[in-house]
């Protein structure tokens, strides 16, 4: 009996020949591995204050130039990768997670599903940005308190994303099949339901994690992100601002990282769609 | 009903009426869709019940409700001679679940995409838990050689096999539990006719094997024909005729059943087909009051549209709902 | 007669996940006016993608431009200019599919679908469309058309969405009809009266008709001349009669044998061993070579030619066709 060609290893080399999957992988290598080797990259420490190099604009010694305390502007952006990415990875995982088991939980539970999407629905109606203002100044300037406070405002809408493919995935015919074999509801919102939400889940947390980087910076712009001296790409052009006339470096580079990181994210989280989502797939 | 009343059937239907309550589209009170209605047979141990109709005929429903997928309006079942419908149904019903088993239609639809054919096969044996690693690895083996896949499928994807293969996982799986009755549902009807024939095959040796018993739920009179010894015709809800298969096919009773028969293409160019029955199926949503063939049947008397005709034995176990027969 | 449509050749190829996959291979068929040719085959077997061929309707983004040709009333099809190919399709080639309820669009009425066509292909205003969409309807047996001319696709069952399909197909009198695998979502009894109804229209319009099925019976009961399909390749091509009474391939004696009987009760099936191959599977030599039951060695090496075997009838494999 012949079968087709072995297909395990299909979605790695689609995502491997799709480009801006591609840009976006070596992207965020790149600053994954500017976080881990941030001690050998960095010559400067990036908290220690030299008043004396103070304000030099970018040259050999300070490829990114020195803010007003003489501090290394390219140090703390290579540090800041590290608080920054934690950040976006932690807020991604923890509303990926969070927003998969209550998706999942609605779409089993119809009951449980009025209650839960009306909260969703409330919650949502805020603006993510204010919510996490909100609970920030609350919780105080930690670097936990962000990761919280992002989590909880983009949970509703990891939630509703996999709400919507479980449903669509409860209708299956395998879902029948497990609850002719006496299957439980736990067993099929955890091997049935979950499995099959996981390509649009990860979609949408490569999504949060663009979105909490950017959002880690606005809430350390206005005074309410992870706190001084510890580096982050927000903090650091949160500290920027008050010079931008005469040592425009000091927020410029920071802020080309941010973007850098959201369009890698993007770009990753688009070539995961692409491969993942069968109604985007080419029909043979 | 049955031939021989000494055993105790496998399954016992009596009187099963399912309506669904649909909201309308135009608002208003739900529509009664009257899926089943009043149908009754048996199926005795080691033997294929083919239950053939058209689309809306109700047959997918009895499916359905003999394994207590949906519960039914009104009516009785009785498994392994155990009522499923009375009070402790529940409880009968969970008695029960090892030996009964379901077939789908769809075999792409009908196993777990993200799950690996090993862990589709083994579900049943896992929910019902206290089987060790070792009793689990080698019964999937077993499994496969039983339905004809290589040893080596367990850790591939579903998608990587064709209609006809997945169509034997997911035998596999109905056997995990060793089951003594399956409740097939067109399996078959997705596959091609070349693919057709080695199921239809499979599952004759497999009852022959551990005599099992059939509900073999088709469109395809030819296929039924092909596996069951006993047919019952269903119409727009109803069975209008069951009896051994010798008398169905050669010898129909019930117009519908006749031009059922007739309606099928022969892969015979040189065959004349006699004029097409005319007519719609008719809607479910609220029966008249007499027979539901009335509309079409070239037959029809006045009787026919006020009474409906209940099944009558006209020859040993031969049952047909018609005045006329 | 003449023909009135050629294919020579026909090779089409898709884009798959590892290159380039042929789902027709090296195709030729010929339908005389007014004739009604079957195409048989099984999933994968490239009859749909032949006929779609014809009016050049695949995704372009993933399919090759096929190689070969098609010679449609002495028109190269394959050279046509989209604006050629486009007053082509639905005025002289028209065109039915499987699922009648995908193929109708649900926010437009029975009567604007139908005005469509005319509209677009033969210039009628509003008020004359809307009268030959009646007449129409009342063509395809659609009882009470006058009122139905105005309902919405999804309050037809599926019979009547597929007469209506008939009726669009119908409307600018084609000279051919591509029907594929028109009753395969029906009913046996409607898709008894969907095959008199087209078989009617035939005669009363002199349609040529190709039929494309899966279902043996279906093209014994309305084709006249079958071209079996395999794997992308034809294997065989007969006058109905004759394929049925004594096919020549291996492939359509064992798909006959393998079809359930409604007339006689059979004890076991045969079966044809082994499953259909995936398109992108390349085998050498005869593609049924693995699943023959009469394989010789060298089947497995030289790719067969469809070779004459018999009066007007063709197959590919040459072992049947020396020896007789």
């Amino acid at each position: 009996m012949q079968l087709v060609p072995r297909q395990r290893y299909r979605l790695l080399r689609k995502l491997a020949r799709h480009r801006s999957f591609r840009i976006g992988f070596i992207i965020i290598s790149i600053m994954v591995l500017a976080a881990l080797l941030a001690p050998i990259i960095a010559q400067y420490d990036p908290i220690a204050m030299r008043i004396r190099f103070r304000f030099r604009p970018p040259q050999a010694a300070f490829p990114f130039g020195t803010d007003q305390f003489g501090r290394d502007v390219f140090s703390r952006v290579v540090y800041g990768t590290r608080l920054s990415l934690w950040i976006g990875l932690a807020t991604a995982l923890i509303s990926g997670l969070i927003g998969a088991f209550l998706g999942v939980l609605s779409a089993q539970y119809r009951k449980f599903d009025a209650l839960l999407m009306r909260v969703m629905d409330a919650l949502m109606a805020v603006p993510a940005i204010l919510l996490a203002i909100g609970l920030t100044a609350a919780l105080g300037p930690h670097t936990s308190s962000v990761i919280i406070a992002l989590s909880v405002a983009y949970i509703p809408r990891t939630a509703r994303i996999v709400r919507g493919s479980a449903l669509v995935t409860r209708e299956l015919e395998f879902i029948e099949a497990a609850r002719v074999a006496g299957a439980s509801g736990l067993r099929i919102m955890l091997r049935h339901l979950l499995p099959n939400a996981m390509g649009p889940l990860l979609v949408q947390s490569t999504f949060v994690f663009a979105y909490a980087i950017l959002a880690e910076a606005a809430l350390s712009f206005l005074g309410v992100g992870p706190s001084p001296p510890t580096p982050s790409w927000g903090n650091i052009i949160s500290e920027g601002r008050d010079h931008s006339v005469q040592a425009w470096w000091i927020m410029l580079f920071p802020g080309i990282a941010i973007s850098l990181a959201t369009l890698g994210m993007n770009l990753l989280g688009d070539g995961l769609r692409d491969v993942l989502d069968p109604r985007l797939k080419v029909e043979t | 009903m049955s031939t021989n009343s000494a055993a105790v059937p496998i399954a016992g239907v009596r009187d099963l009426v399912k309506i669904f309550s649909i909201k309308s589209d135009k608002g208003g009170a739900p529509l009664q869709l009257h899926a089943v209605n009043q149908v009754g047979f048996d199926i005795q141990p080691a033997e294929t019940l083919g239950l053939v109709g058209e689309s809306g005929s109700g047959k997918s429903t009895i499916g359905r409700l003999l394994v207590g997928l949906i519960p039914p309006t009104r009516g009785h079942v009785e498994l392994f001679g155990e009522s499923i419908t009375g009070n402790d149904g529940g409880k009968h019903l969970s008695n029960v679940r090892r030996r009964l088993q379901f077939v789908f239609q769809d075999p792409y639809g009908s196993l777990n995409p993200r799950m690996r054919v090993d862990d589709c096969i083994a579900e049943p044996l896992d929910i019902a838990g206290g089987v060790s690693r070792k009793e689990r690895a080698d019964r999937i083996l077993e499994l496969l050689e039983i339905v004809g896949l290589p040893r080596s499928c367990g850790d591939r994807y579903p998608h990587e096999f064709s209609g006809g293969q997945r169509q034997r996982i997911g035998i596999a799986r109905a056997l995990a539990l060793r089951p003594e009755f399956i409740v097939c549902d067109e399996p078959v009807s997705a596959l091609d006719v070349s693919m057709q024939a080695q199921i239809v095959n499979l599952l004759l040796d497999l009852q022959e094997k551990f005599g099992l018993s059939y509900l073999f739920i088709a469109h395809d009179l030819a296929v039924v024909r092909s596996i069951a010894r006993r047919v019952a015709v269903m119409y727009a809800g109803s069975i209008v005729e069951q009896g051994p298969r010798s008398e169905i096919y050669r010898a129909p009773r019930h117009p519908y059943t006749q031009a059922l028969l007739d309606a099928v293409p022969r892969p015979d160019p040189e065959r004349q087909r006699k004029p097409t029955l005319g007519g719609e199926i008719p809607s479910i949503l609220d029966p008249l009051p007499g027979c539901a063939f009335a509309m079409r049947c070239p037959l029809v008397t006045e009787r026919c549209r006020i009474e409906r005709p209940m099944p009558r034995e006209i020859d040993s176990a031969h049952l047909v709902a018609c005045h006329l027969a | 007669m003449s023909d009135l449509l050629e294919i020579d050749n026909l090779t089409v190829q898709f884009r798959g996940d590892s290159g380039w996959i042929t789902a027709v291979d090296d195709v030729s068929l010929n339908l005389r006016e007014g004739e009604t040719l079957g195409i048989v085959g099984e999933s994968g077997s490239g009859k749909s993608v032949t006929a779609l061929s014809i009016l050049r309707l695949h995704a372009a983004a993933t399919t090759r431009h096929p190689t070969g040709r098609i010679t449609y009333a002495g028109r190269d099809m394959l050279a046509l200019t989209p604006r050629q190919l486009r007053a082509v399709r639905g005025r002289e080639i028209a065109m039915i599919f499987q699922d009648p309820m995908s193929s109708l669009n649900p926010v437009l009425t029975i009567a604007d679908q139908i005005s469509e066509t005319l509209r677009l292909h033969q210039g009628l205003d509003a008020a004359a469309a809307r009268q030959r969409a009646i007449e129409l309807l009342d063509l395809v047996r659609i009882p009470d058309a006058r009122r139905r001319v105005d309902e919405y696709p999804h309050r037809l069952s599926g019979g009547m969405r597929q007469r209506v399909m008939i009726a669009i197909a119908i409307a600018c009198r084609p000279r051919l009809l591509i029907a594929d695998e028109p009753t395969t979502a029906l009913d046996v009894t409607i898709q008894a009266q969907i095959l008199d109804l087209l078989r009617e229209l035939q005669s009363s319009l002199g349609m040529s008709v190709i039929l494309i099925s899966h279902d043996m019976g279906v093209i014994a009961e309305f084709a006249q001349r079958v071209v079996v399909m395999y794997a992308g390749r034809v294997v065989e091509t007969a006058p109905v009669k004759d394929l049925f009474r004594k096919p020549v391939h291996p492939y359509t004696e064992g798909l006959l044998a393998a079809i359930p009987k409604l007339d006689v009760d059979v004890i076991r099936l045969p079966t044809i061993r082994g499953s259909i191959p995936d398109p992108a599977q390349i085998i050498q030599g005869c593609r049924y070579g693995p699943r023959c039951p009469v394989v010789l060695n060298q089947c497995l090496v030289e790719a067969p030619a469809l070779l004459p075997a018999g009066p007007s009838r063709f197959a590919r494999c040459p072992p049947r066709v020396a020896a007789p």
